[in-house]
C-alpha cells in the first residue's frame, strides 16, 4: 500500500510542480488535470471511492474544463518565450510556502490519525455522507448551495449586459 | 457384479442428486421446468469458465493470481467490444444506406461484412500526419485518453447475471467520472491540432457536453434514488417484481393445468419485464431524457454540431489521420455502447428478461436495439442549430429532469403503487405539455412541405 502511495505522491507532486512552472498555459492546465487525477488516486488508495469519483467529476470534469475555457478566451495562449515564470518576489513565495509546509509538518507529524490507512472499504460511506449532509451539516450545505446559486445568477447578469438593440439569434 | 453395499451407496447418491435437482427446479421458477438446467448452464457458462480458471490459481503467488484475474477481466472486454464496434460500423453504414435508398458497403465479403477488416487495414497502413505547428505530445495523448475513458466506462456494467468486470459500490458515479475525462480529451484534441476548425469543434463539443451532462446525470439519479444504491448490480437486481406463483396441490383437469401454465408464464413475464424502471412514469421520462442527452454526449446526430461536416470539416478530429483517427472513431463507438449499456442498466432492466434468452443475451440485445435507434435517428433527423441545442437542454431537459426527480421522490413516498403511478404520470405528462408549449412558443403551426 505504501508503494502505491509513493507512486501517487510522486505523480501528484510532479504534475503540481509542472502546473506552476511550465510556460504554455494549456500545458499548465493539462498538468493541473494530472494533478487532480493524482489526488483522486490517493483518495481511491485510501478506500474513499466516493470522494475519489467526486474528485474526478468535480475537478476534472467541471473545474478543469472551466479553466480550459478561460484559457481559450485569453489571447496569450502559448506563453512568452524567454521570460522566467518566476517573478522578482519569488523568494517571498518560497519562504511563505516553506513556512506553511513546516507548520503543517510539525502540527501533523504526531497526530494519531495520520499513521493509519484504513484496511477495508467503508461500504456505507455514501449513505453516511448523504445523511450527514442532510442532518448535521444541513445549514452549511444550504449556505454553499445559496452561494453557488448567487454566483450563477451573477454570471448570467454579467453575460446579459449587452445593448438592447443588438439583433439576437433567430428564434 | 457390484456388491450390495456399493449398490446401496450408488442408490443414495442417485437420491441425493434427485433431491438437489428438485430444489434447483423450485428455485429456478422457470415457466417450463424442463429446460431449466440447460438454461442455467448457458446463462452461467462464461462465469463458470472464469471461476474454473481462477480455481487453478489457488496456491500461486498472489501477484500471479491477481494478474490472471485481471487478464480474465480485461481480455473479454478487449475482445468482445471492439468486435461489436467493427460490426456496428458495418451495420450503421448498411442501415444508413437502406434509409437513403442505396446499397451501403457490398464489395468486401458477403453483403460487405468484411468491410471493417478492410477499413482497419487501411487505417493501420495510412501515414500518421501531425500538423507542423501542432503540439505533438498532446496531439498523441488525446486519442489515447478518449479510448481509455471509453473502455473504463464499460467496466462497471453488469453484462449478465454474475457477469460484471468490476462491481464497484459507486458504479454509476464511476461511469460519470470516466465520462468527464473524455470531455477533456476531446478538448485537448481540438486545441492541440492548431487548426481553427479543430478548435471550434473542441469548443462546441465542450459547451454541448457541459450543457447536456446536467440532464444526463439528473435523469440517471432517479434510478439511483429509487434503488437507494450507486451499485449497478443492485440497480439491475431491483428491477424485478418478485411475484410468486401459488402452485395448486392437485390438478383436476386439463383446463386447470393450462390456466396454471398461463399464469406461470404471465408471472414470469411480469417478474422479468414489468419491473423495469422504464415502465414507471418517472422511469419513462428519465429514460427519454437520458437517451436524448446521451445522443448529445456522444456528439451524434441530431446533436452533431461539434463535428458538423458542412461547417467545420470534422471538428476536433480534423487534423487526425491513420490510426489516431481510428482510435477516435473506436472511442466514439465504444462509448456509444457504454452509454447504451448504462441506459439499459438503469432503466431497461439490465440483463433481466424472460428466460428465453440467457441474461447476457438480453443485455446485448437491448444494447443493440438502443444502438439501432441511434442509427435510425441519425438517418432521419436533421442537425439542430446551436441556439436550438442550448435552448433545448436548458429550457426543456433540465426542468424536466428536475421535475422527474421530484416525481421519483413522490413515487418513493406514496404507499399505494397504482395511486403513485397515476399521480406521477399525470404530473409529469402535464409538466411536459406546459414546458414544451413554453419552449416552442404558443403559435406552433403544422409545417408544410413542398417537394421539388
Amino acid at each position: 500500500m505504501k508503494f502505491v502511495f509513493y507512486i501517487l505522491a510522486t505523480w501528484t507532486m510532479t504534475s503540481g510542480l509542472l502546473a506552476v512552472t511550465m510556460r504554455n498555459m494549456m500545458h499548465c492546465a493539462a498538468a493541473l488535470i494530472a494533478f487532480f487525477a493524482g489526488i483522486a488516486g490517493i483518495f481511491f488508495s485510501l478506500h474513499a471511492d466516493f470522494l475519489g469519483a467526486v474528485q474526478v467529476i468535480v475537478y476534472v470534469g467541471a473545474i478543469a474544463v472551466l479553466i480550459l475555457f478561460a484559457i481559450m478566451l485569453t489571447r496569450n495562449l502559448t506563453g512568452q518565450e524567454g521570460v522566467s515564470p518566476f517573478s522578482g518576489g519569488a523568494a517571498w513565495g518560497w519562504a511563505a510556502s516553506l513556512a506553511v509546509f513546516c507548520a503543517m509538518y510539525y502540527s501533523l507529524q504526531d497526530h494519531p490519525r495520520c499513521a493509519v490507512i484504513p484496511e477495508a472499504s467503508p461500504s456505507l460511506a455514501v449513505d453516511e455522507i448523504g445523511r450527514l449532509l442532510m442532518t448535521r451539516y444541513a445549514v452549511p450545505f444550504e449556505v454553499i448551495s445559496l452561494l453557488l446559486t448567487a454566483a450563477l445568477v451573477g454570471a448570467v447578469v454579467l453575460a446579459l449586459d449587452e445593448p438592447k438593440n443588438k439583433p439576437g439569434l433567430p428564434k | 457384479m457390484w456388491k450390495l453395499e456399493q449398490l446401496h451407496i450408488f442408490h443414495k447418491y442417485r437420491v441425493e442428486i434427485c433431491r438437489q435437482r428438485a430444489q434447483c427446479f423450485a428455485q429456478l421458477e422457470s415457466p417450463c421446468g424442463g429446460g431449466a438446467f440447460m438454461y442455467e448452464f448457458i446463462d452461467q457458462f462464461f462465469v463458470k469458465i472464469g471461476r474454473r480458471i481462477l480455481e487453478q490459481t489457488q496456491g500461486w503467488d498472489p501477484w500471479a493470481a491477481a494478474a490472471v484475474s485481471l487478464i480474465l477481466t480485461i481480455v473479454p472486454i478487449l475482445l468482445v467490444f471492439p468486435t461489436i464496434f467493427a460490426l456496428t460500423t458495418w451495420a450503421e453504414r448498411k442501415l444508413l444506406g437502406r434509409i437513403q435508398n442505396r446499397m451501403g458497403p457490398n464489395r468486401v465479403g458477403p453483403v460487405g461484412l468484411f468491410q471493417p477488416v478492410a477499413d482497419g487495414i487501411k487505417t493501420l497502413t495510412k501515414e500518421d500526419i501531425v500538423p507542423a505547428r501542432a503540439d505533438h505530445f498532446v496531439h498523441t495523448l488525446a486519442p489515447i485518453l478518449t479510448v481509455i475513458a471509453a473502455f473504463l466506462a464499460l467496466t462497471v456494467l453488469p453484462m449478465g447475471r454474475n457477469m460484471i468486470p468490476a462491481d464497484l459500490h459507486i458504479g454509476v458515479l464511476f461511469f460519470f467520472a470516466v465520462g468527464s475525462i473524455s470531455e477533456v480529451a476531446i478538448f485537448l484534441a481540438g486545441w492541440s491540432s492548431r487548426n481553427k476548425y479543430s478548435l471550434l469543434g473542441g469548443m462546441r463539443a465542450i459547451a454541448q457536453m457541459v450543457s447536456y451532462e446536467i440532464p444526463f446525470v439528473l435523469s440517471a439519479l432517479t434510478a439511483v434514488m429509487i434503488v437507494g444504491s450507486l451499485s449497478t448490480v443492485k440497480i439491475v437486481e431491483a428491477q424485478t417484481l418478485g411475484w410468486v406463483v401459488e402452485d395448486p396441490v392437485v390438478f383436476t383437469g386439463f383446463g386447470e393445468r393450462l390456466w396454471w401454465f398461463l399464469e406461470r408464464v404471465w408471472y414470469h413475464f411480469g417478474n422479468h419485464v414489468l419491473g423495469w424502471h422504464v415502465f414507471q412514469p418517472w422511469g419513462f421520462f428519465g429514460f427519454m431524457i437520458f437517451f436524448i442527452a446521451a445522443l448529445a454526449e456522444l456528439n451524434r446526430s441530431p446533436f452533431d454540431i461539434p463535428e458538423a461536416e458542412s461547417e467545420i470539416v470534422a471538428g476536433h478530429h480534423t487534423e487526425y489521420s491513420g490510426f489516431k483517427f481510428a482510435l477516435f472513431f473506436m472511442a466514439e463507438y465504444i462509448s456509444m455502447m457504454a452509454i447504451c449499456g448504462l441506459g439499459v442498466t438503469l432503466f431497461l432492466g439490465g440483463w433481466n428478461g424472460p428466460k428465453i434468452l440467457p441474461s447476457w443475451g438480453w443485455f446485448f440485445l437491448k444494447i443493440f436495439v438502443l444502438m439501432f435507434v441511434m442509427i435510425w435517428v441519425r438517418g432521419t433527423f436533421p442537425r439542430v442549430r446551436v441556439d436550438q441545442l442550448m435552448g433545448f437542454a436548458w429550457k426543456l431537459l433540465l426542468p424536466m429532469s428536475l421535475l422527474n426527480i421530484f416525481a421519483a421522490g413522490a413515487w418513493h413516498h406514496i404507499p399505494s403503487r397504482p395511486l403513485a403511478w397515476a399521480l406521477t404520470a399525470v404530473f409529469l405528462g402535464s409538466a411536459y405539455q406546459i414546458l414544451s408549449v413554453f419552449v416552442a412558443g404558443r403559435n406552433i403551426q403544422k409545417r408544410m412541405y413542398r417537394y421539388a
